[in-house]
C-alpha cells in the first residue's frame, strides 16, 4: 500500500460490509488498518511466491490426526 | 488446620488431604470462599456460587463418608472462565451481551471437571468476549495483578489467573486462543497449558478466533495442571474439532526428569526483544535444566517474520465474522476497545485471511521438522513484566512504546498458530518483584513432556512457592 487509508477510505470498506461507522470510528479504525494492513500485505506478499502455490490454509476443518501423534 | 493453610495448598496436597481425611471439601470451600472475600478489589471473579458450592461439598463430603471417592478432583474447589458454559449460571464471556445468558447445559470441559468430582466455586473476569490481553473489563471491572494492584494481570484469562495465584482456588480453567492462558500464567506467577489444538473439547465455550481457540488447565504447579489435564483432556462427539487420539495419564513422567531431553532455542527471535529482567530469567532457567542433564541446541527459522500479523489477522476475522450480528444489533453494549477491534476485523480482506492461514501451514512444516532435532523448544512466555492498569502501549526498549497487542503476543503467537502445545513455567521475578514465566514448547500431543519439563524444574526451583501478599 502505497499511503495510508483515510478516514473516507476506511468508510468505503465499513460500506462493502454493511456496517455504518461514525467519521469518529472511521478515523480509530484507520489508526489499526494502517498498522495492520502494511503487515497483512507483507505476509500475502510471502505466501503467494511460487514455492508456495501447494500450501493450502489451515481450516478448522482440518486438524491434527493420528499421524501426527508423538513419535 | 487454620483457614489460611487451607487455602496455601496446592491441589496436590489439597487432594491427597482430603483422601487422608485430613481435610473435608467443607474445609476447603470455606477456606476458598474466605480468601475469595479478600480479593474482591481484584475484580477476578465475576459470581460467586458460595451456598451451592457449599451445598456440594458437604455432598462430596458425604460421598467420601461412605467410601466413594471420584478421584484427584473429588471435592476441589475450582474456578472457570466465564466465557465457558455451566448450566443454568450466567455465563456472560466478561459482556454486556451476554449478561442474562445462562446454558441449559455445561461445556464438555465443566461437565468433565464435575464427573471427576471437582466444585465449579465461580466464573472469573476476563476481557471482554476474551478479544484483549489485558483483562481491563469496562464492565465488570479492570483485573488487577495481586503482586502489585496497580499493574495488570495480563488476558484474556486475566481473573482466572489472579484466583489461582492469590490462593482462592486450588486451580483455574482459562482460554487461550493467542496466549489468554499463558499470558495470565505468567504475568500472575503460575502454571498454565496451552494444549494441542484439538486436545480439549470447545463445546459450550463461547469462541473468540474457532481455529485458534483451545481450552486450558491453570494452577500452581505443574503437577497440579497435568491432575486437571486428566480430567478434560479426550476427543468429545460434541466438538468435531476434537482429534481421535488416545490420552494418557499425564502425571505419569513428572518424575522422569530431563536428562538428555533436547531443547531447541532460537536466539535471534525467542531471545531477541525482551526486557532484560525477562532475558536473563529465562537463560537462567535454561541453565537449571541443562545443569539437570538437557541439551541445548540452536534451531535456525526462517519463517517466524510475519507471525504476528498472521495472528492478528486470523484473531480479528473469525471474532468479527462471530459478532456480526449483535455488532449491528447492539454496538453500544460493547466496550470501545473491543468493539473497535471487531469493526476492524470486517475490514480485513479475504485475501488477508486465508494466506494468514497459509502461513500457518508453512509456520507449522518448519516447527514440525524442526522437532526432528530438538524435543521441546523453550523461549520467554511474554518479553515483559506486568504493566499499569490501563495501559495500552508497552516499552521494551526504553523510550521506544510500542502497542502491547503486537508485541504481547510475540512469543505465544507461534503456538496458536501451529496447533503445537505450549506451557508456561514460572521461572523468576523481576526487580520490582513482577512474576515472570518461561514457555515450553512441544510437539502435537505430547503435553507429557511439557509436564515433565515442567515439573523437572520446579523439583529444583522454587519460584512456583512464592505467593503475593494477600490480606488475610
Amino acid at each position: 500500500m502505497s499511503s495510508n487509508l483515510t478516514t473516507d477510505q476506511v468508510q468505503v470498506l465499513a460500506r462493502c460490509a454493511d456496517l455504518d461507522l461514525s467519521d469518529e470510528r472511521a478515523a480509530a479504525a484507520a489508526e489499526i488498518l494502517n498498522a495492520w494492513v502494511p503487515a497483512a500485505n507483507e505476509v500475502s506478499r510471502k505466501m503467494a511466491a511460487p514455492e508456495y502455490d501447494n500450501l493450502m490454509p489451515i481450516t478448522v476443518l482440518v486438524h491434527p490426526q493420528l499421524g501426527e501423534k508423538k513419535d | 488446620m487454620a483457614s489460611a493453610d487451607i487455602a496455601d495448598l496446592t491441589l496436590t496436597k489439597a487432594s491427597r488431604a482430603v483422601a487422608a481425611g485430613d481435610v473435608s471439601p467443607v474445609e476447603l470451600v470455606d477456606a476458598c470462599l474466605d480468601r475469595i472475600t479478600k480479593i474482591e478489589d481484584l475484580a477476578a471473579y465475576i459470581s460467586v456460587y458460595a451456598e451451592e458450592s457449599r451445598q456440594i461439598a458437604k455432598a462430596a463430603e458425604a460421598m467420601l463418608a461412605a467410601g466413594h471417592r471420584l478421584g484427584a478432583l473429588h471435592g476441589i474447589p475450582l474456578a472457570i472462565k466465564d466465557n465457558i458454559g455451566v448450566a443454568g449460571r450466567t455465563t456472560a464471556a466478561g459482556s454486556k451481551v451476554l449478561a442474562d445468558w445462562k446454558p441449559d447445559q455445561d461445556a464438555t470441559v465443566a461437565a468433565r471437571l464435575k464427573g471427576a468430582g471437582a466444585i465449579i466455586v465461580g466464573n472469573t473476569n476476563m476481557h471482554e468476549f476474551a478479544w484483549g490481553g489485558t483483562s481491563a473489563n469496562p464492565h465488570y471491572g479492570s483485573v488487577r495483578n495481586p503482586w502489585n494492584p496497580e499493574r495488570f494481570p495480563a488476558g484474556s484469562s486475566g481473573g482466572s489467573g489472579v484466583a489461582v495465584a492469590a490462593r482462592t482456588v486450588y486451580g483455574a480453567l482459562g482460554t487461550d486462543t493467542g496466549g489468554s492462558v499463558r499470558l495470565p500464567s505468567a504475568v500472575n506467577g503460575i502454571v498454565g497449558l496451552r494444549p494441542t489444538i484439538g486436545r480439549v473439547s470447545n463445546a459450550g465455550v463461547i469462541p473468540l478466533a474457532w481455529s485458534m481457540d483451545t481450552v486450558g488447565p491453570m494452577a500452581r504447579t505443574v503437577e497440579d495442571c497435568a491432575i486437571m489435564f486428566n480430567a478434560i483432556a479426550g476427543h468429545d462427539p460434541l466438538d468435531a474439532g476434537t482429534a481421535q487420539v488416545a490420552v494418557e495419564d499425564y502425571t505419569a513422567d513428572l518424575r522422569r526428569g530431563v536428562d538428555g531431553l533436547r531443547i531447541g532455542v532460537i536466539p535471534d527471535y525467542f531471545f531477541a526483544h525482551l526486557q532484560k529482567p525477562v532475558h536473563d530469567a529465562v537463560s537462567a532457567a535454561l541453565d537449571t535444566l541443562q545443569a539437570a542433564g538437557a541439551r541445548l541446541i540452536e534451531v535456525e527459522a526462517h519463517h517466524l517474520q510475519g507471525n504476528i500479523s498472521a495472528q492478528l489477522t486470523i484473531e480479528s476475522a473469525e471474532p468479527s465474522t462471530y459478532h456480526q450480528r449483535w455488532l449491528r444489533e447492539r454496538p453500544e453494549d460493547y466496550g470501545d476497545d473491543v468493539r473497535l477491534l471487531l469493526e476492524v476485523g470486517e475490514m480485513l480482506l479475504a485475501t488477508h485471511y486465508l494466506q494468514a492461514q497459509r502461513y500457518r501451514t508453512l509456520l507449522r512444516a518448519e516447527f514440525l521438522d524442526a522437532f526432528k532435532s530438538v524435543d521441546v523448544f523453550i523461549c520467554p512466555t511474554l518479553p515483559f513484566t506486568a504493566t499499569k492498569v490501563g495501559e495500552t502501549l508497552v516499552e521494551i526498549e526504553e523510550g521506544t512504546p510500542e502497542d502491547m497487542l503486537n508485541v504481547i503476543m510475540q512469543f505465544t503467537g507461534v503456538p496458536s498458530l501451529t496447533g503445537l502445545p505450549s506451557l508456561n513455567v514460572p521461572c523468576g521475578f523481576d526487580p520490582d518483584g513482577l512474576p515472570i514465566g518461561m514457555q515450553v514448547i512441544g510437539r502435537p500431543f505430547d503435553e507429557s513432556t511439557l509436564f515433565r519439563v515442567g515439573a523437572a524444574y520446579q523439583d529444583t526451583t522454587s519460584w512456583h512457592k512464592e505467593s503475593p501478599r494477600i490480606n488475610r
